[in-house]
Parts: structure tokens; sequence; C-alpha cells
């Protein structure tokens, strides 16, 4: 029974990984023909690569919680949840991603490595005010009393949408690899958080509760909330939507003398214009005070109980606060921009350290990380790589990933933070990437990082 | 078309996927015994304003006593509670009545023998009495409705007609007359006609009458004494004016009882006093006479201890001259009143004993004094003595209670409630204490638990007073009733809820203190619920 719900809830935690989808251990994992996602400037050591879904296919998924983990959740001593909940941030995250590569081609031409993929990205982002887990957790009658409830920033961000992506890596001179990648996004629905202020004061002598704040959040390929009816979907839309949007990623890596590295990438940059059943839900001034019920209302009103109608009124007076204003204009949301920048150095032809330091631009935060890895690299079969990093409000993560090939066929797996496998209940992040491809034309044994394979 | 739709339930799944993750996590994370010590722990606390008001005297006073008034002292602000009760008089019809009367009158021929032919002419005058003498002496009657008819018979065969008039009937100024045929009948209307009752020797109750009878012969033989008669019928008379001496009359009027609501639902009588009440009596005369009032009930009656309380009032004042209207403003009204205080009366003494009604009952007497006077009455003409117990919200009061009982019933569920903390956040202006308790009690009025700690701690204080009794500054008063588990049954199982309220003026009733306008009291009642979030089965995996 115990290894059943240990099974459930790893698979529940399992995607729990990946600061926003980092994919550190993969930047620079050269065996995998997938890293010219993160640096488009990188080349893989084999010549042609193929992925096609499902037989061959890449898949990742992960997730990440900024916030409490499970054995702070589950502890017996339930002064290790509180106290874990009162050290909550003003904004805490939590997000779950998942990617499919349904198609990936990479073909070596001279000093050009060309590739094209179409990859399916979804994505869920919760962004929460420590406050209102603490608000939750205890109500507003103990430590809230008195003080405001900040609760701004409470953003929910989550999509899905398709990308057809054609990059070219070039190297040009002796030590320098510059590449850049165009992608064609095609949008199926998004939920945008574009404003969100919210505040409960409890006033600690009268109970009074002022509500403050203001939101907007918008919404596309999804039924409006007030009239599922006028939903509808037309189908070739699936593939080609009107939600269009157009993605840029550019990457440089430079190889000095002696094998040393540095490189760099800026991916994502770009936006998605929403106008497929758009709408748009509005409160620019939320501004609510309320004291309860006029004792006369209730003596003119024959009311049954006095509670029963104060409860009633707070309930049809945030009702009424909720049914906001709303449009179908068109919006257009960012794509996560991440950045990458490495150095590395390759020893005896076969191995490489080096850091990483990466950052991502999303939910209106700058997220940022750091990471040391070693890699291996071993005739024309084997890679494997190891790293530590420190993202995601957490400072153990231990990154590895192995490359195996047979013949033209390779497997891979990769995974950011291995010690959410390990120990799934006092992680934060979780992380993994895995799959097959088709690879010729490889040589590991040489694969000091030459910019030309 | 089918694999895009493949597509499409398959990004739609996965999408799903990701979002359902999310809630299985949480349930799981719910569900699993491993998080036990959470949901036993999550006892959130949740506060709540239930109610507030701000009431000032006005909300008070109109809700408690709709039908009176609040009087305010414009210069000083200082309010005062009015009763009032009405008592009409009787109707001028009791007054001056004019009955039906009837008269004939013969005409005799100045000749023995009528002739066979030709015509013989009489004249005569005549005096009709309207009304006996004694009661009423009228001088002038205008009439609003009623009928004069008159008729002419003879003894004699032929052709006649009389010529009269009624020198005292006129309209507009002319006098009346008419010719009347023999053997033939006419009415006249009288609305509108006046009637001089004063030319006569007698000078009122009579009118005077002119005839002149024209008889001419028809007939083969001579008739001896010859006579024609003339008769008239006044029926259904009404006066719109009416003027004369109406002589020394008793004006009745009703008794009227008026309900003091201040003390109406009183537990305790209390000790309160207050400073300067009055009663006044306010008369409203269109009669056009005077009229002057004795008071022969004037009393307080307390239905709780049964007592009546007779104002005692000042010799000099025991009588009332209500004033009148002269004739050449009849229908007009004149004001006349008089106020009973403690300069002239015993009322401080009959209202300090909270009594719930105030009964009064009046007796009128018209032209006291007897000599002769010169009178006139209106037909809507009326007497209002309107009654009026002034009580200045001025004084002490101590232990004026107030006890009710209402139905009461709960049925929510509250078994996961740890706690209950009712706060009542009260600032008053009014410098008054009130003690209040609410006791729950079964089916049978047993008392099972009561809301507050004690009867005797003031949820109310009062504001601070000034040494002119005015409030100087509101007293903020915060009162928590904190419920616990173990109590919870007596709330959800009473059927009647007793509340018992006690006040008292500032300084336990020791201190005379004044209500004025600009006093009022805010009241915030608030929850605070402690308990614990049940969610599911805690054995659950």
């Amino acid at each position: 029974m115990k290894a059943t719900r240990f099974i459930i809830l790893f698979i529940a935690l399992f995607p729990i990984a990946l600061n926003a989808q980092l994919e550190h251990t993969l930047y620079g994992f050269k065996t995998v023909p997938q890293l010219v996602k993160l640096n488009p400037a990188m080349m893989p050591l084999s010549k042609v690569n193929v992925t096609l879904f499902p037989a061959l296919s890449s898949v990742a998924f992960g997730a990440n919680t900024s916030g409490l983990t499970v054995n702070q959740l589950a502890a017996e001593d339930i002064s290790v949840f509180e106290d874990a909940l009162s050290k909550m941030k003003d904004r805490n995250f939590l997000t779950v991603k998942n990617e499919i590569e349904l198609l990936h081609l990479g073909l070596k031409l001279g000093d050009n490595y060309v590739s094209g993929s179409v990859t399916s990205h979804t994505r869920f982002g919760l962004a929460y005010p420590g406050d209102l887990a603490r608000l939750i957790w205890e109500g507003n009658g103990k430590s809230f009393l008195g003080d405001r409830a900040n609760m701004d920033n409470l953003t929910i961000n989550t999509g899905s949408y398709l990308e057809y992506g054609v990059g070219i890596a070039r190297t040009v001179g002796k030590s320098l690899n510059i590449g850049a990648r165009v992608k064609y996004l095609s949008g199926l629905f998004n939920v945008h958080t574009r404003e969100s202020q919210l505040g409960l004061y409890t006033d600690s002598l009268s109970f009074d509760l002022v509500l403050d704040g203001a939101f907007d959040l918008r919404t596309s390929g999804l039924p409006n909330l007030n009239d599922t009816a006028e939903f509808s979907l037309n189908p070739q839309e699936l593939l080609f939507s009107n939600n269009n949007g157009l993605g840029l990623d550019v990457g440089i890596s430079y190889e000095g003398k002696g094998g040393f590295n540095v490189s760099g990438s800026i991916i994502n940059i770009g936006r998605i214009t929403w106008k497929n059943n758009v709408n748009t839900y509005q409160n620019p001034d939320i501004s609510f005070e309320f004291s309860g019920v006029p004792i006369n209302d209730i003596l003119g009103g024959g009311n049954d109980s006095s509670s029963t109608s104060s409860f009633q009124v707070l309930q049809d007076s945030l009702s009424s606060i909720f049914s906001v204003g709303q449009s179908k204009n068109p919006y257009s949301t960012s794509l996560p921009t991440q950045g990458f920048l490495s150095f590395s150095q390759s020893l005896f032809d076969r191995v490489e350290v080096g850091v990483l330091g990466t950052a991502i631009i999303q939910d209106k935060a700058i997220r940022m990380g750091v990471r040391a890895n070693g890699s291996i690299f071993i005739g024309k079969w084997l890679g494997f790589t190891m790293n530590y990093g420190i993202y995601g409000g957490s400072w153990v993560n231990v990154g590895a990933g192995l490359s195996l090939a047979a013949g033209p066929v390779q497997f891979y797996v990769l995974s950011d933070n291995v010690l959410g496998f390990i120990q799934p209940f006092d992680s934060k992040n979780a992380h993994a990437r895995f799959g097959f491809n088709l690879t010729i034309g490889k040589n590991y044994s040489k694969a000091r990082l030459k910019v030309k394979a | 078309m089918q694999e895009e739709n493949d597509l499409f339930l398959f990004r739609m799944s996965k999408a799903l996927k990701i979002t359902t993750f999310c809630s299985v996590f949480l349930l799981l994370l719910f569900s699993c015994e491993k998080f036990d010590s959470l949901k036993e722990n999550w006892r959130p606390s949740l506060a709540v304003p239930l109610l507030y008001t701000t009431v000032d005297v006005y909300d008070i006073l109109a809700k408690a006593n709709r039908n009176d008034l609040v009087i305010i002292n414009e210069n000083t602000g200082l309010l005062a509670l009015s009763y009032k009760g009405v008592l009409v008089s009787s109707s001028p019809s009791d007054i001056v009545q004019l009955p039906n009367q009837s008269g004939t009158f013969v005409v005799n021929s100045p000749l023995p023998l009528m002739p066979i032919s030709g015509s013989i002419s009489q004249s005569v005058s005549q005096t009709q009495t309207l009304l006996p003498s004694g009661i009423v002496e009228l001088s002038k009657i205008i009439f609003r409705s009623g009928k004069l008819i008159y008729s002419l018979g003879s003894s004699f065969g032929g052709s006649g007609s009389v010529d009269f008039s009624i020198v005292s009937l006129s309209k507009d100024g002319s006098v009346f007359q008419r010719t009347i045929n023999l053997n033939t009948l006419d009415t006249l209307d009288l609305a509108g006609f006046e009637l001089d009752l004063s030319k006569t020797s007698l000078g009122f109750n009579e009118f005077l009458m002119n005839i002149t009878a024209t008889i001419t012969g028809s007939a083969g033989d001579p008739i001896p004494s010859p006579m024609a008669t003339f008769s008239i019928d006044l029926k259904d008379l009404d006066y719109e004016e009416v003027y004369g001496d109406f002589k020394t009359q008793t004006v009745t009027a009703d008794e009227d009882s008026i309900l003091i609501k201040l003390f109406g639902k009183l537990k305790d009588v209390g000790q309160i006093s207050f400073e300067g009440p009055s009663i006044h009596l306010y008369a409203t005369n269109s009669f056009g006479f005077p009229v002057r009032i004795s008071f022969d009930d004037l009393y307080t009656y307390n239905t709780i201890s049964g007592d009546t309380f007779k104002l005692g009032i000042d010799p000099n004042s025991s009588t009332f001259d209500i004033d009148y209207p002269p004739a050449s403003r009849i229908g007009d009204s004149t004001l006349s009143s008089i106020t009973f205080n403690r300069s002239n009366s015993t009322v401080e003494e009959i209202v300090s004993p909270t009594p719930k009604w105030l009964i009064s009952k009046v007796t009128g007497i018209m032209n006291a004094d007897g000599v002769p006077a010169e009178n006139h009455l209106h037909r809507d003409a009326k007497l209002q003595i309107e009654t009026e117990l002034e009580l200045p919200l001025s004084g002490k009061v101590f232990n004026y209670g107030f006890r009710d009982t209402s139905e009461y019933s709960f049925s929510e569920s509250i078994d996961e409630i740890d706690s209950i903390l009712v706060r009542a956040n009260i600032i008053n202006g009014f410098p008054i204490d009130a003690q209040v308790q609410v006791y729950l009690t079964d089916e049978n009025y047993k008392i099972t638990d009561s809301i507050f700690p004690g009867i005797n701690e003031n949820l109310i204080a009062s504001g601070k007073i000034n040494s002119k009794g005015r409030v100087s500054e509101p007293a903020k008063k915060v009162t928590d009733v904190k419920i616990q588990k173990d109590r919870v049954p007596n709330i959800t199982n009473a059927s009647y809820l007793i509340t018992d309220m006690r006040f008292q003026t500032s300084q336990k009733g020791d201190v005379s203190v004044k209500i004025f306008d600009d006093y009022e009291i805010s009241l915030k009642i608030g929850l605070k619920v402690d308990g614990k979030v049940p969610l599911g089965d805690s054995e659950g995996n």
C-alpha cells in the first residue's frame, strides 16, 4: 500500500521540476541533437539527425515549485509546515510544462548545420503570493487582523501552441560558431493574467473587510465563462490557427585555444497574438468595503438570520465585483525569453567541464540559475553528463544525462534534478527529457569542443 | 479532417492532463495519510463583520413611537417627546336646532255677505313664531336648506287670489313676495334666503308677513261672512349661519386616552424623573361664542401597579376660557391654550410613576358669564381640544428595564467549530448606560445559558457628560463574548431568546442628563469563528 502511495505521489510530483524548463543539462550535451533548441549556434556531434513522433520522439516535462515541499506539507510536527509557510515569499511559483517534439530534422552541410522541427508546447504557470497561502491556512482572524493580506500578482498563465522552427548554425573562421532559429508559432489556447492586484484588509477591532485591487484576465481558444454557447472551433486552426506568432533564437559559440569554449544564447524572443475566441475579463478598480449588514435592512427585510444575511450580502457583493467588463479585442503574450551563458573546458578529448548561467523572464519575473557540470563522451555510443545547479528556490539540484547509441539509433534521458526522483518529498524541482533519435555520422571521441564537428 | 480532429483531441487531452495533474496532485496530498497532520491542524480563524448601524435620536424615538412627535428646542437642541390626543366637541346642531313650523292665517271679508258678483279686497299683517322663547334667541338665519310651502283656500265659490309677502325673508336684498290663486299650493326653496327675526316687537325668534286677499264672486247666492284661509309650512330647515343669543349651554366633549409608549414595554418600573414635563391643551374654536373649560378628569394610569394619579391644578388655572372669532369672521377659528407645568400643577408627580396612559375628559360651558350675548354659529363650526403631554428628555433614569421574548431556532451545522467570538463594538454618544443580557431557554422557557457574562456589566457605556448634562465625548466600548465548543449545544438547541435590558443615565442615575438632537450611537457586531475545515476521511489514502 505504501508503495502504491509512493508511486502515485511520484507520478504526481514527477512533473514538478524544472524552473520554467531551463534545461540545464541539455545545454552543451552535444550527443543529443535537441541541444540546438537552447543554442542555435551549437552543432550536435552527428551529421544527420532525425526525430519523428511517436516512435522516434523527444519528450520533456517538468515542474517547479518555489514554495513548499511535500515533506514540509506532510510533517507530523505542524510547526515545520508553519515555519515554512511563514518563510514563503511575496511571490511563489508553480510551473508545469510539457514539450513533445513531433518532428526534428538536422543535417550537417559543410560549415553549416541546418535543422527544422515541429514541437508542441504546453505550460501551466501559477504565481501566488505567500500571503494567499497563509490566508488559506490560518484565515483572516489571526495574524492578518489589522494587516493587509497582500495577494498582488496572483497570476495564472497557461497555454498551448505549436512551434514550427527552422534554424541554421554556421562556422565562421576556425573558432566561431553563430546560429539563429526562426519559429512560426500557432497558438491553440491561452490564459493570460495581464494584471492582478488584490489585497484583503481586516480591521482588528470591527472585523470590517476592505478588498482592493484590479485585474485583467484574458483567454483565447476557450469558452466564455459567462456564455459557453458562443464557443466554436475550426479544426483547420489546430495546425495553423489565427493565433499567430513569431519567435527567434540566436546564439554564439567560441572555441579558444586549449579546448576553452565560451557560448551564449538568447532564445524565445517573440510573441503570439491571440485572436481566436478571445475573452477579456477586467476590473481596473476593485474597491470594496464590507461592514456587515445594516441592522435596519434586517429589521425591515425580515430575513431569517443575521449571520446568513451577512454572508449572503458579502457573497452578492463579491459576485458583483467580479461581474466585470468584457471585450473581444486581440491580445499578445510574450514567449518566456531565456538566456544562457556558458564557459567550458575540454580535457583529454573526451571530457568537458564547465559552468552555465541561466536566466528566464516569465510571469513578470526574472529567475536565474547557475550550474557546474562535467561530461564525458566515449566512442560512438556513450555520452554522460552530471551537474550541480542552484535555481528554482533550491540549493540542491543534481542533474544528469545519458545518451546511448546502438548503430544509428540513439536513446537519451536527461534530468536537471535527479534528486527529485531520489528524494521527491524534499524536492522543489523535477525534470526529465528522454527520447529516441536517429543519428548518423557521429564520433564522440573527437568531441573536444571544436566548432567544427 | 479525421487527423485534425485526432490532433485536436490529442492536444486538448494533453492540456487537460497538465491541469488534471495539478488537481490530482492536490487531491492526493489531502487524501493521503501522510498529510493527516496537515488536515488535523487546519483550523483557520475567520473574522467577518456581521451587523452595523448608526442611529440618532430620531431613529430611536421615531421607531419606538411612530405616531408621536419629537420636539426639538430650536435654541438648545434639547429633545422632548410629545404624546397627543384630540377631543372634538358636540356639533352645531346640538346647540341650535330649527324645528318645523306651520301657520294658518284667515282673511275675513270686510262685508258680511259676499255679493253675487264683483270683488272685495282685504289686507292683514301677521307674525309667525319660528322658535319658542327660552332656549335660544335668534336674530337672524341664513338658510342652507329648507322649504316654505304655502296654500290658499276659501269658504265661497268663485275665484280669488292672495298677494302675500314675508318682509323678514329676503334674498340678495329683495323681499320675498308672491301671488297665489285660490285652492292652489306652492313651495319655495329657502336655500340662500336670509330670515330677519328682529323686526317684530319681540325682536327675536319671530318674523312678519303681509297678506292682501282679493276675491271675486261668481256664485248665484250671496255667502254670509266670506273668508279666505292662507297656510304656510316650514320644513327641513337647516342653517348656514345663525345669529342671536344662544344662552348658557353645556358643550360636551369625548374622553380621550393617550398611550405613553415610552413606558410601553417596561419590565421594571425603576426610577425615572423628568425635568419640566408639561401638559398642554390647545383649543381651536370656530364657534361664535366663548367657552369656559373645566377639567373634570385629567389623570394618568399605571397599568403595572393599577394606580391612577389625578392632576392637581392650581385654583387660578382651574378654568380655561376659550376665545371665539367675531361675527365679521364667522367660519374662522381662534386658538387658545393653557399649559400645566410644575408652576401650576402636579404634572411632575403624575408622570414620574411611568404611567402608560394619560386620560383626559373636559367639559365646556358656553356664555358662562350669563350676560346677554351676541353669538353666531356656522354650520361647520366646531371646538377641537388637543391634549399634549410633553416629556423633555432631561432628567434621571435608574433601572429602566425592558424584557422581550422571541422564538429562536438554529439550523446551521457547526460541529467543526471550536469557538465563536462575538464582538460588539459600540460608540455611544448618549448619556446612558445599558446592561443587556440574552438568555437562551428551552421550550419550557427554562434558562439554559446566557450570552453575556452578567447583566450587571455595561454593554453600552454612557458618554462622558459635562457639568451641563451634555455629552462631551462619546464612550467607546468593545465587548467580546467567546463561546467555546462545549456551549454550542446550548445555542443550537435553544427555543427562545429572552432579551433583558436595563438602562440608566450616567453615574447610575445620579446625574441629570439631557438628550439632544445631535446624539447618536453606532454599533458594530463582528464574528470570529475558529474551527476545523473538514477535508474528507482522515483514513483515506
